[in-house]
């Protein structure tokens, strides 16, 4: 134990003062993700759980996230930044409501709306309150605002720009009037945006309690301090390790015969400072699966924040990178790229992270993750026309690391869906499940094995259903690391009632008839260790 | 034949480091005492304690009408994870669910995502498959085939299994598969130990009901090895078998705890709620309360609302997610052995890990180095100086554990490192106890909040400052709250049924025969010493397409389908802001029958303190207060009254009165607490 005290530990609050801010800022953000999941309409939000809650200083830099979805944690800080850039917090007044989904003012794909309440005390304001949230449907060319032949942006629904929502509480009318009209399900987008406001205001509400308490002065410097303390503990896992450059390719699956894109990281690891920088990267794509700066901010956040797991989770976790994403690339597209497809380039850019990473720090990261995971949805009618619908995310494995084998289809990195249980999916589709296992030796091998994936197989008992497979990681393998194997790649298929096969592409719509069987098999992660 | 009320009554709990015993004699007084485990079977350290009890009181076995006890067999089990595993019978192909549990992970940041399932307690070469499939109604799409059940037998058999769970598909929504493999099974292999999935969780979902059946399947021998033991022990001394505290918050037969012992994961802590709430002052029981139970690792949560405990049917153990209907008891990593340290960047944090028994805080003496809350209060003068153990608490060392693992990382003397640290465990407490109110729809400013366990007395009034709540109390014996609970719990039994209902008439008129089926189930014997049987029944009910339900009460001889409704979104709207207009389907029936103990005098006294040394007053090692008075427990009457700062003890808790707030003993002998304005 170092003797030494520790000094520059924060302006204005003892270490006691802080160690409680940081659990009362945590504490909020929790309460506004409970209180958006309580509230919401749609069940995307309240059972997927496709949302997520933040804190802000004025100046736009997080403070506190709540414990819910990393792909819509880090994405949440651009969002912030754009809608400053448009309206100076000079401007702003309590009971205002800013609101925004535009790809190139911060946001991630058009479903996810941030909306964010200034807190303001002395006169000024001091913090805000954030959420973001999948609504059900906001225009487009496709139920759902997800259209998987999207070409560019327009067909993906309506785009927001960082607009001004409520003035004192109260609703712009011209602006939700052109929401409203711009939705298939208006219903669900009002209830969904009532939840978000809810869930702001109460956040509102316990901070302005909070500054009150503390005076904005120290309430300030208390969150810069936790930020700093971030910062060093980030830092501090950086510089235990040796510097180096550590780079590594990795290709999304291809469409119609044509070769994937190609995701490209060079991690430069100097002292104590990072540079991730995705140069070399394929530009971007007239297909959904372009990812927005504010998209990949949500990588590199989860990224860092696995460095340092018990650092509070705020800006400085970002303070000591330097984050390079090349414009007009599929990880920083240009205006009219369509991006609503993400998902998997943001999963497959924290695979290629943590590959990269595990050439830096042999000893304590762990391989690749599949970096997989398969959006299975099915719509149809039975033969008695009586219609079902019903989507599934199904995981392939986790990336084994020094600590033992990876975990067996499992949700990583950005994601973390549960599955479909088979009682609930036999009992709202006439399907049958047949089999629902680990896809035995499908991680990769060595000293310990990375996690297998799953094979799913189910059997149409009655009309006909149309199938969206998206999947990935059918053309590529998640690599091992320190001399392990690779996990074994995707593959689905389905056997049709009169004995023939039909091996599924990676992005696919079929339709499928009662006695098919269908079967998807999801990729391995990465092994640990050589043999 | 003797009438029960000229009885003894003694209860029995026991805890992670002592057996707490109270005896109701037959002129009413409450008897309390604690004893430390120092026998190496559990069996033997609580029939120790019961000599001990009976020896000084002097009841003999004729003289006692009630044995009831609460314990942590099962708890412990699961948290150790030491037993032999157990093997899973189920359908062909499934045999992995219990592997992949439901895709997600608990930590988002972990370097490394590990297996979220404890598949170590039931390996994968211990799951075996059979042929037979029910479909989502339950009707048989596939008959069950006996060559592959007596193969499945052979393989466990090979593998030294003694107790497996049957788990098949659809099972919640008809059980003969699983009855039909069950008597093959004890046909083929007699001494293996079963347990079926539809009668110890008949709800929908396999992993959670499979789970949960697995790890019933996990701590039957142990559990029954313990309870055997532990009642042949009352036997050989002449007394009767004890009635055992549930994590629903029932005592229950000896046989029925044997027959499901999953069911005794929360057995204290449960009872530890009722004693609390059956303790309380009228003012306290008239609003809504939280109840913090500190011990030596953690901190259990309840609230109380009306001094009703709410029920969860989720239920955390450690790691472990089981899935039954309990009182709603949250646990939180602090309590006074939880290790306080400062990471690499200056950051105080608290736990989770704890110093636990040994070697205890360093104050102890027993060769504890790491700081812990315990050694805080000791720094500060906040503790007696000799504990009711007779264990002298030596500041000398506490100093020099918080000096060392606070003070110099902190630069700041071991007495200003120890308040720091204290204010982040109350601040901890007091964000527990925001969460808990939070979730059950109240503003902590409604709130009283009841201190009980070892420790509560020394952290609540703090933190109930920080939160806004104005009023602590802290009931007459808060370090036997459980023991004393398990005089005062119901004897119930609980039987509940998988449907699919809508609220029609149809629906309805399925759902009230299933509620006379259940209620004929559950029907008890009960002995002379309880009331006669009350029988409620409760729904769970969800909206349609969503799979969130809650539990709402069902009067089956006078609702309608419109009242159900509007109950639920009553309920709805309080838990979760707001009621839809979709339809509401019925997923599960429920009959709860319940015998109260037959009402009889019972005198609360604070134990008095024999054998303790008692002072006037302490010194302190506060910034504004150098000593304060010290008075027992014991010795203060109803009507007493006073102001902070002052240390209350007693054999079984110490209540530290901080300098802002008054204190004054009620009617009912409880202490209360108010923040003066």
């Amino acid at each position: 134990m170092s003797a030494m005290p520790i000094t520059g530990l924060s302006d204005g609050l003892d270490p006691a003062a802080l160690e409680i801010l940081r659990m009362q800022l945590d504490g909020i953000a929790d309460r506004m993700q409970e209180a958006l999941v309580r509230s919401a309409i749609s069940s995307i939000a309240r059972e997927g759980m496709d949302c997520a809650a933040a804190l802000f200083l004025a100046d736009g830099r997080v403070i506190a996230q709540a414990r819910s979805l990393p792909l819509l944690l880090g994405s949440m800080i651009p969002a912030v930044k754009g809608i400053l850039a448009r309206f100076p917090v000079d401007g702003m007044a309590a009971g205002d409501a800013y609101l925004l989904n535009d790809p190139w003012s911060g946001g991630t794909h058009l479903p996810d709306l941030v909306m964010i309440r200034p807190l303001l005390a002395d006169g000024r304001v001091v913090a805000f309150s954030g959420s973001i949230l999948h609504h059900q449907d906001i225009g487009g060319s496709a139920p759902g605002s997800i259209p998987p032949d999207a070409t560019e942006i327009f067909h993906e629904g309506l785009r927001i720009p960082p607009v001004h929502w409520r003035s004192g509480g109260v609703v712009n009318a011209g602006v939700s009037s052109i929401l409203y009209a711009n939705s298939r399900t208006p219903d669900n987008l009002r209830g969904d945006l009532d939840a978000q406001w809810a869930a702001i205001s109460l956040g509102e509400r316990e901070l302005a309690e909070l500054v009150s308490k503390l005076g904005v002065v120290s309430f300030e410097s208390g969150c810069s301090a936790l930020i700093a303390q971030a910062d060093r503990m980030t830092r501090t896992a950086l510089a235990l390790l040796a510097d180096g450059v550590y780079t590594h390719a990795d290709q999304l699956d291809g469409r119609d015969g044509q070769p994937g894109v190609i995701l490209q990281v060079t991690l430069r690891k100097s002292g104590d400072t990072l540079d991730i920088d995705f140069t070399g990267t394929s530009a971007q794509v007239a297909a959904p699966i372009n990812a927005p700066y504010a998209a990949m901010l949500s990588a590199v956040f989860f990224f860092m924040r696995t460095l340092a797991p018990d650092a509070p989770s705020n800006q400085g976790c970002l303070a000591c990178v330097r984050l390079v994403l090349p414009e007009g690339s599929v990880v920083n597209p240009r205006f009219p790229a369509p991006v609503n497809a993400r998902t998997a380039t943001v999963k497959l850019a924290c695979n290629a992270m943590l590959a990269a990473w595990s050439k830096a720090d042999p000893v304590g990261a762990c391989a690749p993750n599949s970096g997989v995971s398969v959006v299975l949805s099915i719509g149809g009618a039975d033969d008695l026309g009586q219609r079902f619908f019903f989507t599934e995310i199904i995981a392939g494995g986790g990336g084994a690391g020094p600590d033992g084998p990876g975990a067996s289809g499992i949700s990583t990195d950005v994601g973390n869906a549960k599955n479909l249980p088979i009682e609930m999916l036999e009992a709202q589709a006439p399907v049958r499940v047949e089999q629902y296992l680990r896809r035995r030796g499908s991680g990769g091998m060595g000293k310990h094995a990375g996690g297998d994936g799953v094979v799913r197989t189910y059997l149409l008992l009655s009309g006909q259903a149309t199938v969206s497979y998206r999947g990935e990681r059918h053309d590529t393998q998640a690599m091992g690391a320190q001399g392990a194997g690779s996990g074994r790649s995707s593959r689905a298929f389905v056997v049709r009632s009169d004995g023939q096969v039909e091996v599924i592409a990676s992005k696919t719509k079929f339709t499928w008839l009662a006695g098919d069987r269908l079967t998807i098999e999801t990729a391995g992660g990465g092994g640990w260790g050589a043999l | 034949m003797q009438t029960p009320d000229v009885m003894w009554e003694v209860a029995v709990d026991v805890g992670g480091t002592f057996v707490d015993v109270v005896a109701l004699s037959p002129d009413g007084r409450v008897h309390a005492s604690k004893h430390s485990r120092r026998a190496v079977l559990p069996e033997d350290a609580v029939l120790h304690a019961v000599d001990a009890v009976a020896d000084q009181l002097g009841f003999t076995s004729g003289q006692v009408g009630r044995w009831l006890h609460g314990t942590t067999i099962a708890t412990n089990i699961l948290l150790e994870r030491r037993a032999s595993p157990v093997g899973v019978i189920t359908n062909r192909g499934f045999s992995d669910v219990l592997t992949l549990g439901r895709q997600n992970r608990r930590d988002l940041y972990a370097r490394q995502v590990v297996s979220q399932t404890p598949s170590d307690l039931m390996p994968e070469a211990m799951r075996v498959e059979i042929d037979g499939r029910l479909d989502a109604a339950g009707v048989e799409c596939e008959p069950l085939s006996r060559a592959s059940v007596v193969a499945a037998l052979a393989v466990l058999h090979g593998a030294g299994v003694r107790s497996a769970a049957i788990c098949l598909l659809f099972s919640h929504r008809n059980d003969a598969h699983e009855r039909q493999v069950l008597d093959w099974c004890s046909e083929l292999a007699p001494d293996m130990q079963l347990s079926l999935s539809s009668a110890v969780d008949p709800r929908a979902r396999e992993f959670e009901r499979w789970l949960t059946t697995a790890l019933d399947a996990y701590v039957k021998p142990g559990v029954a090895a313990y309870l055997h033991a532990f009642s042949a022990g009352l036997a050989e001394r002449g007394y009767q078998a004890p009635l055992i505290m549930r994590s629903s918050g029932g005592v229950a037969p000896m046989a029925d705890c044997t027959r499901m012992p999953i069911a005794l994961a929360m057995s204290g802590p449960a009872a530890a709620v009722n004693g609390v709430a059956s303790m309380l002052d009228p003012v306290t029981l008239r609003g809504a309360a939280i109840s913090i139970d500190i011990g030596g690792t953690s901190s259990d949560l309840s609230l109380l609302d009306g001094g009703q405990a709410r029920f969860t049917q989720e239920l955390q153990v450690g790691e472990l997610g089981l899935r039954m209907r309990s009182l709603d008891i949250v646990s939180i990593p602090l309590g006074g052995g939880s290790i306080v340290r400062v990471n690499a960047a200056g950051a105080i944090r608290i736990g989770p890990d704890s110093a636990g028994a040994q070697p205890g805080p360093a104050a102890y003496g027993r060769g504890g180095e790491l700081a812990t809350i315990t050694d805080c209060l000791v720094v500060l003068g906040l503790l007696p100086q000799t504990l009711a153990s007779g264990l002298l608490l030596d500041r000398r060392l506490a100093c020099a554990a918080v000096e060392a693992a606070l003070g110099q990382p902190l630069a700041m003397t071991a007495e200003a490192a120890a308040l720091t640290a204290l204010r982040v465990a109350n601040a901890q407490l007091g964000e527990a106890v925001k969460q808990t109110a939070f979730a059950a729809g109240f503003d902590t400013r409604e709130l009283v909040l009841v201190a009980a366990g070892g420790g509560g007395g020394m952290h609540v009034a703090e933190a109930a400052e920080r939160v806004g709540v104005r009023r602590v109390v802290v009931p007459a014996l808060p370090g036997v709250a459980a023991a004393y609970g398990l005089l005062r719990s119901a004897q119930t039994a609980v039987r509940e049924r998988a449907v699919l209902s809508a609220l029609d008439d149809e629906g309805l008129a399925g759902v009230r025969m299933a509620a006379a089926e259940l209620a004929d189930a559950a029907t008890m014997v009960v002995s002379g010493s309880y009331q006669a049987q009350e029988i409620s029944f409760f729904l769970d009910v969800g909206y349609l397409g969503q799979e969130f339900t809650l539990e709402v009460p069902f009067y089956p001889d006078r609702d309608t389908g419109v009242e159900i409704g509007q109950r639920f979104d009553d309920v709805h709207t309080k838990i979760r802001g707001q009621a839809f207009q979709s339809g509401h389907s019925v997923r599960a029936v429920r009959a709860v029958a319940s015998c109260a103990p037959l009402a009889r005098r019972r005198d609360l006294h604070p134990p008095a303190m024999e054998g303790m040394a008692l002072v006037a007053s302490q010194p302190l090692y506060l910034p504004d207060h150098s000593s304060c008075p010290v008075c027992s427990r014991a010795s203060l009457a109803p009507g007493a009254m006073g102001q902070g700062p002052m240390v209350v003890i007693s054999t079984d808790s110490t209540v530290w009165v901080p300098p802002a707030w008054d204190w004054q003993v009620t009617d009912d002998r409880v202490l209360v607490l108010e923040l003066r304005s």
